[in-house]
């Protein structure tokens, strides 16, 4: 019962879902369908605090036994606790005839400000790292070794000078427009774009739709366990 | 049905599932359809062979997507073959998570594949931890995680978004074999890149079948190649309808 | 030494590229922008809103790609204002109330718009790691998604808000789009359904991704990244951070560009060198 209980819960709900997208004015179906969603965000919301919880006590666990870069837990505790002081709390204030809800985060509150002052510059911090790392791999990885690689250095070359007004212009200094039946490096990029690069999304999108659809019957089927840890179906 | 378009949706569901079924059954006979070899799931093995000899461990990313993702349960069935080959050679295997119901879901998986492999003492609930659901802080952590322990494999399978690059890169930088694998066709080039293995698109939706051999899971592999071609059929037949513009098949189609 | 060249290390990389984009945004330089078509396709959907059409902006991005998308979501905003009509803000990330409050507080205000009688903040629903519900419940019943604004006001009560029911009552949806949910959901669930026009701002990145559905009429519009922000605020004319940063972006781009030939090139010279 242990394994046949939750593949019955969640052949039922699935199932539940599905035929809900055929016959939504169905009361039964559609009312059923919204309860399993309202559960299912109680329950994602409540596996917030457990993983909340888990985090807590990991770091906590470094500190108390000061075991190797303790520190740097101590600072993820201190920031934690501090974001959370002045994030959560709200208050009402009366403008005019109504009362307005100042939550933490809103414009002007200190939990707004560490937001904008802290985590804002730090997370574009990270993901600039991006355009670096693009560089680096560029560097590395983008060498015509063979017909199909240069194919794809050239287009590559292409799409970016056309994505920025630089290349335009070195492109109309070089008067290269003749190459390309007089359409500015624009056109180019946004051709290669359109054409062969979406028509090669839209292969993989297809084909990633059709697994999507396999894999999810076969998990509603239970066809699929090896995510509960099992092997066998 | 309320309009044409559920119809069509109905009838074209009916049509897979038939194909999907008729194939599983058929495997089930015994009749086991052949798959192409994956190279990045071939050297799964090889990449954690290589991290038992170095007495490094295997670092595991199941994506950023939380539990209810497709890809996330794709990447979850790999860490079930993933977790026990590392239960067999005793390599430690690290897992960072961003959402808690993923991290729970994934100790119950390593928990059962160290029982299966024989080995339930070797399993550490304390390397399958949740970080944070911010996309950035998730990945400073994973990223100083790399540098410091240095793992000699690197699995990225799963949903992955705009910090695809900066793990694979950093992964690259510690000289970790990395294998990575996403339905997110935007990610994809950067870990074609900077990964030595990539499983593209469908093939990660493929892999729970091919690593654990189950033929009805084969049989389903045959069927989605089936429907593929059905859907190839289509697009010709169609383009052909709208060069000479018959619109029968777009106007059924819900154009 | 061609060896060592071809193998840079990473850092020298790092610190060229650190080296361009410094001189890019120290000494910028107005260049020619020329107007893709799917950013004029955007610009010409919102110009064709009349005064009182109502408008929804849906800020789906976090901090981390602010700069991508702020420049692009307030030459819009601006735009739709310039046009008279209604603006209802909303969020489906938790992290884009700040970047709602942001462009609120750079456009809304310095033009004089009031709150709940020109533009209306709604704030933020978790709608799931789709947001179907919330776009759904959009669809069926704005009030039952959102019942108060993000200031506290009751949905009733909001002069904006008279006689908004659901989609069929808005005009046109856009959604800036860092990921999901974002503009994926809105066309699934909000196009398809109720075949409410979209346009989508979305990053550099994943813009590649929404060329089926632009070609397919299911958007019409797409602005990408900070190049679309620019060439937006060029269409509008006012500029902003987005014709700001371009010189800089395009030192970035042609300084990967010339390490990639630089590699290729070096690559040969080294590969010769090996064959005598």
């Amino acid at each position: 019962m242990r394994r046949q209980l939750p593949l019955l819960v969640l052949f039922f709900s699935g199932m539940t879902m599905l035929v809900d997208y055929f016959f939504p004015e169905t009361p039964l179906i559609h009312g059923t369908r919204e309860v399993f969603l309202n559960w299912g965000r109680i329950a994602l919301t409540f596996a917030m605090i457990l993983g909340v919880m888990n985090l807590l006590i990991s770091n906590l666990k470094k500190v108390f036994l000061q075991q190797s870069g303790w520190m740097y837990n101590m600072i993820l505790l201190l920031s934690f606790g501090i974001t959370f002081w002045y994030s959560v709390p709200f208050h009402f204030v009366k403008s005019g005839e109504y009362f307005s809800m100042i939550k933490g985060t809103d414009a002007g509150s200190t939990g707004f400000n560490i937001f904008m002052n802290v985590y804002t510059p730090l997370s574009s911090t990270m993901f600039s790292l991006v355009a670096f790392f693009i560089a680096s791999a560029a560097f590395r990885a983008f060498r015509a070794k063979n017909i199909e690689a240069t194919l794809l250095l050239g287009s590559a070359i292409l799409v970016m000078l056309g994505s920025i007004p630089l290349g335009n212009s070195l492109y109309d200094r070089f008067h290269l427009a003749t190459w390309f039946g007089s359409h500015n490096l624009s056109w180019v990029a946004n051709f290669i774009q359109d054409v062969p690069m979406s028509a090669s999304q839209r292969a993989i999108n297809l084909g990633v739709a059709v697994g999507i659809i396999s894999m999810s019957m076969k998990i509603l089927l239970g066809i699929d366990r090896s995510y509960f840890g099992e092997g066998e179906s | 049905m309320r309009d044409v378009q559920h119809s069509t949706v109905f009838a074209a569901m009916a049509l897979m599932g038939a194909i999907l079924f008729y194939c599983i059954l058929k495997a089930k006979k015994g009749a086991l359809p052949y798959i192409r070899t994956i190279s990045g799931l071939k050297a799964m093995d090889e990449a954690i062979g290589r991290a038992t000899e170095l007495g490094k461990p295997v670092l595991f990313i199941s994506g950023l997507a939380d539990i209810d993702n497709v890809q996330t349960l794709a990447a979850l069935s790999i860490l079930s073959h993933v977790a026990k080959k590392t239960a067999q050679y005793d390599t430690p295997l690290i897992m960072p998570n961003v959402a808690s119901v993923t991290m729970v879901t994934a100790q119950e998986v390593v928990r059962e594949a160290h029982l299966q492999a024989g080995r339930p003492d070797t399993y550490r609930p304390e390397n399958i931890y949740y970080v944070s659901d911010e996309q950035f802080a998730f990945v400073a952590h994973t990223n100083g995680l790399m540098e410091r322990v240095r793992p000699a494999a690197n699995i990225y399978m799963g949903r992955f978004f705009g910090e695809s690059l900066i793990l694979a890169e950093t992964g690259h930088a510690t000289g970790a074999i990395q294998i990575a694998g996403t339905a997110e066709t935007p990610q994809l080039p950067f870990f074609v890149v900077a990964c030595d293995y990539c499983l593209i698109g469908e093939e990660l939706y493929a892999a729970s079948a091919y690593l654990s051999k189950d033929p009805h899971q084969m049989g389903s592999i045959k069927g989605q190649d089936y429907i593929k071609i059905l859907m190839l059929l289509l697009i010709v037949v169609g383009s052909l309808y709208e060069t000479f513009n018959v619109h029968i098949l777009a106007h059924w189609l819900g154009g | 030494m061609i060896e060592r060249l071809a193998n840079l290390d990473r850092r020298f990389i790092f610190l060229l590229l650190v080296l361009c984009i410094s001189y890019g945004l120290l000494f910028p330089k107005p260049l020619k922008i020329s107007i893709d078509p799917p950013v004029k396709a955007a610009y010409d959907t919102i110009s064709q809103l009349q005064p009182g059409d109502k408008v929804i902006l849906s800020f789906d991005y976090g901090p981390s790609v602010m700069p991508e998308l702020q420049p692009a979501a307030l030459a819009i905003l601006r735009h739709c204002f310039m046009k008279k009509a209604d603006v209802i803000l909303m969020t489906l990330w938790n992290e884009g109330l700040p970047m709602m409050s942001d462009a609120i507080a750079s456009v809304a205000i310095p033009m004089g718009e009031k709150v709940n009688q020109d533009y209306v903040d709604l704030g933020f629903k978790w709608g799931g790691v789709t947001g179907s519900s919330v776009i759904e419940g959009l669809g069926s019943d704005i009030k039952s998604v959102f019942p108060n604004t993000n200031g506290g006001s009751p949905y009733d009560r909001v002069p904006l808000l008279k006689g908004v029911k659901n989609f069929k009552d808005i005009k046109l949806l856009i959604s800036f789009t860092a990921g999901n949910p974002g503009v994926d959901e809105y066309i699934q669930y909000a196009n398809a359904r109720y075949h409410l026009p979209i346009v989508g701002v979305v990053t550099k990145v994943t813009a590649p991704k929404e060329f089926p559905f632009l070609n397919s009429g299911q958007l019409s519009g797409l602005v990408a990244g900070l190049v679309g922000g620019a060439e937006y605020e060029e269409l509008i004319d006012h500029p902003g951070f987005g014709l700001a940063g371009l010189f800089a972006l395009s030192t970035a781009q042609v300084t990967i560009i010339l390490f990639i030939l630089a590699a290729n090139v070096l690559q040969f010279f080294a590969g010769r060198k090996k064959s005598k």
